[in-house]
């Protein structure tokens, strides 16, 4: 339709604004177009009539005082600039005339018009003039010596008239223009700005720990309800991401305390043998308790995060300070294993995140770089701020990604055709990160640098 | 020292017993909270352990307890429940220290030793081991020939390990009081500093050793 005309990001107040604007514009010019022609006509019969009085009242006083009469009264009518008077004799001589300066553009006939032939006869005429602004009329009638009196009248009156009618309308509908902006004023307060409020609470609804609603307490019904069942519907995912936190928590409580239990008792194995055979196996058992225990942690953290059921502890964090640790801690591992691992120093960004969890993601990603970079090759951690957050990235010079493992890697389970039996693990790593990054609105992604290598990112907004 | 060990689950509890016995502290185990708070009326302790999951109160509840008395011994909280958030609740609660389950009783012994050495204001790192001068200052080993020096966190390592010297330093105790790293970051970043460390003191003259012991740790020893 029409609309399809107005530009695409118009905000509709702008475009209510418009055709509201448009309607009371267009009722007024149809108006004012109407009224004018009416007007217009009634006046021309007012005109008509007007000179066909004063053309008999005027012959009246000519055939009572003749034209010393006339000149005595013509002249203390009112409106003379608009109304002018010729009387000629049968010779189309002037007897007498008064025509205002206004008037005198007009052609005043020379001569008697044909058509009077007898006393009392009148004849009516219209001239207009393209250069005058006004119409003419001019009325002549015979009088009783045979003589001819004119008498012309201007439009000036009528146009007078016209234009304060005119202006009176324009007035209305200037008060009718803004009385239909209440409509406007209306559709903004109640339909759009709740609209916008429902928009900037949606945005945060991604973030987890967010109990976001919509509310909009001016809203129209329809919004309202809207909202009372969008919200409905949120708190029943609320309340699932509660029953799951709990489960979480039930699960690690069930799993950890017993893994509790056998790991004492391992240890009283460990300590009290004599039989280094027994000593061996309980030393590889307790290694394999601690991975036990780290693995249901990493699955609750994981399955929390893809499900907005981690539960944030946000600090001010210094990204810097948290990169140039890790890099740190890992860099005694990487020599070992001939790699070189730097960071590089970049912006100075806070964060407002959990830095524990961070801390683990990016670990985990120096992990896998670690694993995969073969001997000789370098690992490069570094930043850079992305509107009010942060890009941290870890490029190495590894085989790189698989361009069709490139989302399959951040699944759980999933190990890119890179791993090999040299890398123990189940592929957690990097679904960990991704749960993390996802838990903090963040993204992640894995990008191959041009010359080989990969380069694993985490996108993080400036938190909440 | 004398210890409070507050913990429903017998077996932890019966094991606790035995583990603390065997390093030479004295051991209290209530399995209640609120006869944990009748036996401190009565007796002295040096350090508390608390599960924070107990059938007639948390952990948490019954730190605020003692606090509100004026009970200020260290306070290390055992719970299952592993994230950030429940660590700083407890944290916040008036608790020194938290400890996950699974742990290694090496860990917790390890904890009890910092957390009593912060409460009594224990000696300052030692300056001299043997032949060996220690410079903290400069964080530089010096025997009568040859002198080393560590990086920043190479020298926490091993101020670390001396503290608790014969002592097994579980790998997650060192990550943590080291590196501020409450996670297994995979890679054997401590075996790798372990490893880096030892290069550095093997001066002549110098008779510290650090031994790895396989599933459990890393113990400080000096010969001299």
């Amino acid at each position: 339709m029409f609309l399809n005309l107005w530009p695409e990001k118009m905000p509709s107040q702008w475009r209510l604004s418009l055709l509201m604007g448009l309607i009371v514009g267009s009722s007024i010019a149809l108006t004012i177009f109407f009224v004018r022609a009416a007007v217009n006509q009634d006046l021309r019969r007012a005109d008509q009539a007007i000179i066909l009085d004063d053309l008999v009242e005027y012959a009246a006083i000519y055939t009572h005082s003749g034209v010393d009469g006339v000149q005595d009264v013509f002249p203390a009518g009112q409106h003379a600039e608009s109304n002018g008077m010729r009387i000629l004799d049968g010779n189309s001589a002037i007897l007498y005339e008064l025509i205002p300066e206004a008037m005198q553009h007009y052609p005043w006939p020379q001569k008697s018009p044909v058509e009077l032939h007898k006393r009392g006869d009148t004849h009516q005429s219209e001239v207009t003039l393209n250069e005058a602004p006004y119409h003419f009329t001019l009325g002549a009638i015979r009088l009783h010596d045979g003589n001819i009196l004119w008498f012309g009248r201007s439009s000036v009156e009528a146009e007078r008239y016209l234009s304060n009618i005119q202006n009176h309308l324009w007035l209305a509908g200037i008060m009718a223009g803004l009385v239909a902006m209440l409509p406007v004023l209306w559709y903004s307060y109640d339909v759009i700005n709740p609209i916008k409020a429902f928009t900037a609470s949606a945005k945060r609804l991604h973030l987890p720990e967010g109990v976001v609603r919509l509310i909009a307490p001016t809203a129209i019904p329809e919004l309202k309800t809207l909202a009372s069942v969008i919200n409905a519907g949120l708190d029943q995912i609320l309340s699932l991401t509660r029953e799951l936190q709990s489960t979480n928590d039930q699960l690690a409580h069930e799993l950890r305390t017993p893994l509790a239990r056998i790991r004492g008792n391992l240890e009283a194995l460990h300590n009290h043998t004599d039989s280094p055979l027994a000593e061996d196996a309980a030393a590889r058992s307790l290694e394999e308790i601690d991975r036990a225990a780290q693995l249901v942690q990493s699955i609750l953290t994981i399955r929390g995060g893809d499900h907005g059921a981690l539960r944030l502890h946000r600090q001010a964090t210094p990204v810097s300070d948290l990169l140039e640790k890790l890099v740190d801690l890992f860099t005694p591992a990487a020599e070992d294993r001939g790699l070189k691992l730097s960071v590089v120093p970049g912006l100075d960004l806070m964060l407002n995140v959990d830095r524990e969890l961070l801390t683990q993601a990016v670990a985990n990603i120096l992990d896998n770089a670690l694993a995969y970079t073969p001997k000789g090759g370098v690992i490069i951690v570094h930043w850079h701020g992305e509107g009010t957050g942060a890009v941290i990235c870890v490029d190495d010079s590894g085989p790189g990604v698989h361009p069709e493992e490139v989302h399959m890697i951040w699944e759980r389970y999933n190990r890119g055709s890179a791993a090999n039996s040299r890398h123990p693990g189940i592929g957690l790593g990097l679904s960990l990160v991704r749960a993390i990054a996802t838990a903090h609105g963040g993204t992640v992604g894995v990008n191959n640098r041009e010359g080989g290598g990969a380069s694993f990112w985490i996108r993080l907004p400036q938190g909440v | 020292m004398n210890l409070l060990l507050v913990e429903d689950d017998p077996e932890l509890g019966r094991q606790m017993v035995g583990w603390m016995a065997d390093a030479g502290h004295d051991l209290q185990w209530e399995e209640r909270g609120k006869s944990a708070i009748k036996w401190l009326k009565d007796h002295e302790c040096d350090a508390a352990i608390l599960d924070v999951g107990l059938p007639d109160m948390d952990g948490f509840s019954l730190v605020e307890h003692l606090r509100a008395e004026g009970l200020m011994m260290p306070v290390l909280f055992l719970t299952a429940r592993a994230s950030v958030a429940d660590r700083v609740r407890g944290l916040a609660a008036g608790g020194d220290d938290y400890l996950t389950k699974p742990f290694a009783a090496e860990e917790l012994l390890a904890r009890l030793d910092a957390l009593h050495r912060r409460a009594t204001h224990a000696q300052p790192t030692q300056r001299k081991i043997g032949h060996c001068r220690l410079d903290p200052v400069k964080r530089r080993i010096s025997s009568d020939t040859d002198t080393v020096e560590l990086q920043p966190r190479e020298w926490t390592l091993l101020e670390v390990l001396m503290n608790h010297e014969g002592r097994i330093m579980p790998k997650q105790f060192l990550l943590e009081q080291v590196w501020d790293i409450r996670f297994d970051p995979g890679t054997n970043v401590v075996d790798a500093m372990i490893c880096r460390l030892r290069r550095k003191l093997e001066i002549p003259g110098c008779d510290i050793h650090i031994e790895t012991i396989r599933g459990k740790g890393y113990v400080f020893k000096s010969l001299a």
